[in-house]
């Protein structure tokens, strides 16, 4: 156990797993907000 | 001189931005613009296309090729700037953190250990003091902590 824990917190293991979380981050912010990438949802009227 | 030239530049942008804004007529609202109106009809029909092309059409101009533009506007200065500042801080919380989480690993008896297995709590602390990093930096900056002492940079013989 001491051993898988450590290596799971191994630099390589540990960027993968966070770029696999920004990506759902991403994924899911992209669901949510479609479009964002324009700032339609800052303004409503132009 | 140098000073009076950056002067000169900042009153010609200045005084020449709203004449740019007035000369960019050629933007219509989404809605208005045949060739969005082209677009939205031949894009996909879901609703990754949908609701963006649906919120574009009410808020957005459009060029006349049919895609949006955001103005460079004092009134739609929002549409930048927010963008601007949720990136700059992202950027500096990611940066604070690893320059938190090295320089405290660094005090470890062994430094080079935390690099390579990460240590959780440090990280998560590291995390946390990151969040803040606006204040941080200022206070570093105010106390001098930020940036090395001059006698310590070195100046090549003049």
């Amino acid at each position: 156990m001491k051993h898988l824990m450590k290596y799971l917190t191994s630099a390589p293991i540990m960027a993968a797993a966070a770029l696999v979380s920004l990506s759902i981050v991403m994924i899911e912010l992209n669901h949510f907000f479609p479009g964002l990438q324009y700032g339609t949802y800052f303004h409503s009227v132009p | 001189m140098r000073k009076i030239f950056s002067f000169l530049l900042i009153a010609l942008i200045w005084a020449g931005a709203p004449v740019a804004a007035l000369a960019d007529t050629h933007l219509v609202p989404c809605q208005e613009s045949a060739a969005f109106q082209e677009r939205m009809q031949s894009a996909p029909d879901n609703y990754y296309f949908d609701t963006p092309y649906q919120a574009y059409s009410a808020n957005l101009l459009c060029g006349a090729e049919g895609l949006p533009h955001l103005q460079l506007r004092i009134d739609r200065a929002v549409d930048i700037a927010i963008p601007f500042a949720l990136f700059f801080y992202i950027a500096g919380f990611i940066g604070w953190s690893g320059r938190a989480y090295l320089l405290k690993s660094n005090r470890a008896s062994r430094p080079e250990e935390p690099e390579i297995f990460i240590d959780i709590p440090l990280a998560i602390q590291s995390f946390a003091q990151g969040l803040l990093w606006p204040f941080l930096a200022l206070k570093e900056l105010t106390t001098g902590a930020l940036t090395a002492p001059a006698s310590e940079i070195s100046v090549s013989p003049r």
